[in-house]
């Protein structure tokens, strides 16, 4: 049984408390929730965020550890598919549950924050919750760093490539349960690394609400690829906040799938400071039914010789709604640097709605480069005649189209395993 | 299996509230290539894309009957299902698409019935149809006839024919924007898929590409209705003498 919680300071103090942290810790969890009651509720251009979105849910203690994989709830192992060989950590309803992987190189460092804290404090103090004075904080990276009982800790040392994947996994299926996961993820100077988040939930999981923030650190010259693919159930609210500041030449490639969630607002933010730095966003969304997806993506570029790169597809269909935000802006001194967004939106139902807010500052005049296209448009009857004529019906037509729109993403998501992913989402969402 | 038979009778056609087709009468049987010549705006793509059921054509009377099965009751992928097909006179483009990928959708759409064709046959049916049609391999990787040149559009027209084996071929000016090679390579893709099992019906405007597909019968097109029919002779007396002869012969 279930009671409501309130949400105050002696509720994080708790949670701190019964993981164990050090003081620090605690005192930051205490601070960031300072920060959470005195932000304003975000501003998004069309997602309307109301305060009940932050208060309305059960704070999760988390589900029990499970001691094997087949411990673990069918609904998630389904959803992850063959876990053999696959460096895999898996929360539920807000806990670490269950943690497997093949042998890691030397001094690599894939656990759950609540160990993390314990085990490698040290190395966990620079960067736990260090961000909110950059100007990229918010109320929902606030709240997750305040409540946070789920998250992971990374750390990748100087030079190592690590090839597996690291991958996440975010599963929910208790009703009306909040949880809130806080994630660090560290590589160093000239390493490379993949992570990849896949967010799930069982339909039991109805008015379950998902805060989530991500704390990225590239080194020098490092290169990070981190992915996630959000595909909770409709009746699950998604609030969450991703951040990197790239050091110099470093390269990192977001890649975003937003498929579910009834109320879901994505934000990646980075700040470009490191001279030659790169960020790639590669986005891919697709809104049915009644749910409200916003992507929203943020390029700040302080230093020189910096690129940015924004790529998004998107389809709505039924009465769904989605919020396509980019937001690249290059500043003064920004020497040598390029910015560029390209976003393209499929309406295919007359009562889906599609938002393109793209906005692209130059304060710099010498720039290499910098634009921005987005267009919205439906799907033009001549092909699907062209594919009848073809002795396709309708609706293989229209799979087909869909299929070919979201190619040029999917086509440059750099992880085989994500890529499939990300198109059979899309196969299973044009099949309901 | 018996000949194939496409009957027009009648045919009345309209778009956005004009009347185009005004009664037209026409029967292609398996084995029969037949040439429909006609003017600028004398309704030859109107009679194509309603043939294959674009739903912007409204058909106001008359029947289209495909071995005595009423066409007009169908969706154009039913007709497709039924051994229809139209060479479009402009091929759609669909970005993302490989042309394999489209090509073994179609082939399972029309064919599949559960046997569906195995990756590795068909790879070897498609490699085998574009080497005859001077098609490069590399073509098949390309998005559905995204940056193809006119010629390359019509070639691929012409190589979907020869994959899906239909019953009953429109030709819808395909011979439009083709230099001379390219019409020949076209005309004897066509030649090669002549049998008994297909019928075929050649929409142009002009006689050059009959010279290598040598119908079987002319049929003059002029303000929506057949106005006359004969054999090949037929085409090179237009040639000679154009359109207007026979204008000024109706209205007299």
């Amino acid at each position: 049984m279930t009671t409501q919680t309130k949400l105050d300071r002696e509720l994080i103090a708790a949670l701190s408390e019964r993981a164990g942290e050090p003081a620090w810790a605690r005192e930051r969890r205490l601070a960031a929730w300072n920060r959470f009651v005195e932000l304003p509720v975000p501003a998004y251009e069309r997602t309307r965020l109301k305060d009940s979105q932050f208060e309305d849910f059960t704070p999760s203690p988390g589900a029990a550890p499970a001691g094997a994989w087949s411990d673990l709830p069918a609904g998630l192992r389904a959803e992850v598919g063959d876990p053999t060989g696959r460096a895999l950590v898996v929360h539920h309803n807000g806990a670490a549950v269950y943690r497997q992987g093949p042998g890691l190189p030397e001094g690599v460092i894939v656990t759950d924050m609540a160990t993390a804290l314990r085990d490698h404090a040290d190395l966990v103090q620079p960067y736990f919750l260090t961000r909110g004075e950059q100007g990229l904080d918010n109320k929902v990276a606030a709240l997750s760093g305040a409540l946070h009982t789920g998250g992971l800790f990374v750390y990748v040392p100087a030079g190592v490539n690590l090839e597996i994947p690291i991958e996440y996994i975010v599963y929910l299926d208790a009703a009306g349960a909040g949880v809130a996961d806080y994630t660090i993820i560290v590589a160093e100077a000239g390493s490379q690394l993949t992570v990849l988040e896949t967010a799930v939930s069982d339909a039991g999981a109805a008015g379950a609400a998902r805060f989530g923030l991500l704390d990225l650190y590239v080194g020098e010259g490092a290169r990070v690829v981190c992915g996630n693919v959000q595909a909770l159930a409709d009746g699950v609210q998604s609030l969450v906040v991703r951040r990197v500041v790239p050091g110099e030449r470093a390269h990192v490639d977001w890649v975003a799938a937003e498929f579910g969630a009834g109320l879901s607002v994505n934000e990646m933010d980075s700040r470009l400071e490191g001279r030659g730095s790169e960020v790639r966003a590669l986005g891919v969304f697709f809104a049915g039914g009644q749910q409200h997806l916003d992507l929203e993506l943020r390029m700040i570029q302080t230093g020189r010789e910096t690129a940015s790169d924004i790529l998004v597809r998107g389809v709505v269909k039924d009465r769904g709604r989605a919020v396509y935000g980019p937001y690249t802006l290059i500043e003064h001194d920004a020497k040598d640097s390029t910015g560029f967004q390209r976003g393209n939106t499929l309406v295919l139902d007359p009562e889906a709605r599609a938002y393109s807010i793209p906005q692209l500052h130059v304060v710099e005049d010498e720039v290499q480069g910098a634009g921005h296209a987005a267009t919205i448009g439906k799907m033009d009857p001549e092909q699907l005649f062209y594919l009848q004529a073809r002795g396709l019906n309708a609706q293989q037509a229209r799979r087909l189209i869909v299929d070919g729109f979201f190619y040029p993403v999917t086509d440059h998501i750099p992880v085989d395993a994500l890529k499939h992913r990300v198109m059979s989402l899309v196969e299973r969402k044009m099949a309901t | 299996m018996a000949r194939p038979t496409l009957e027009i009778r009648d045919l009345r056609v309209s778009i956005e509230g004009k009347e185009i087709l005004k009664g037209l009468n026409l029967t292609v049987r398996g084995g029969e290539v037949h040439a429909l010549m006609g003017p600028n705006g004398s309704g030859k793509s109107t009679l194509a894309y309603t043939l294959m059921g674009h739903p912007r054509y409204v058909v106001e009377d008359g029947e289209i009957l495909m071995d005595g099965e009423d066409l007009l009751e169908m969706e154009p992928d039913e007709r497709a299902r039924r051994g229809l097909f139209l060479a479009f006179q402009y091929p759609v483009e669909i970005p993302g698409v490989t042309v394999a990928n489209f090509l073994r959708t179609a082939y399972n759409a029309i064919h599949g019935n559960g046997q569906e064709i195995s990756v590795l046959e068909f790879h070897k049916k498609l490699k085998e149809e574009m080497a005859a049609l001077e098609i490069d391999e590399e073509f098949a990787g390309r998005y559905l006839n995204e940056g193809f040149s006119g010629g390359e559009k019509k070639r691929h027209e012409i190589l979907q024919m020869a994959m899906l084996k239909p019953r009953i071929a429109i030709m819808d000016e395909t011979d439009s924007g083709l230099d001379i090679d390219a019409l020949k390579i076209v005309a004897e893709g066509v030649n090669r898929q002549r049998s008994d099992q297909l019928g075929v019906l050649v929409i142009t405007h002009y006689q050059r590409i009959l010279r290598y597909l040598q119908p079987d019968y002319v049929h003059i097109l002029l303000d929506g209705q057949i106005v006359r029919s004969g054999g090949r002779e037929l085409a090179e007396e237009l040639e000679a003498k154009g359109y207007d002869w026979l204008k000024s012969e109706i209205t007299t």
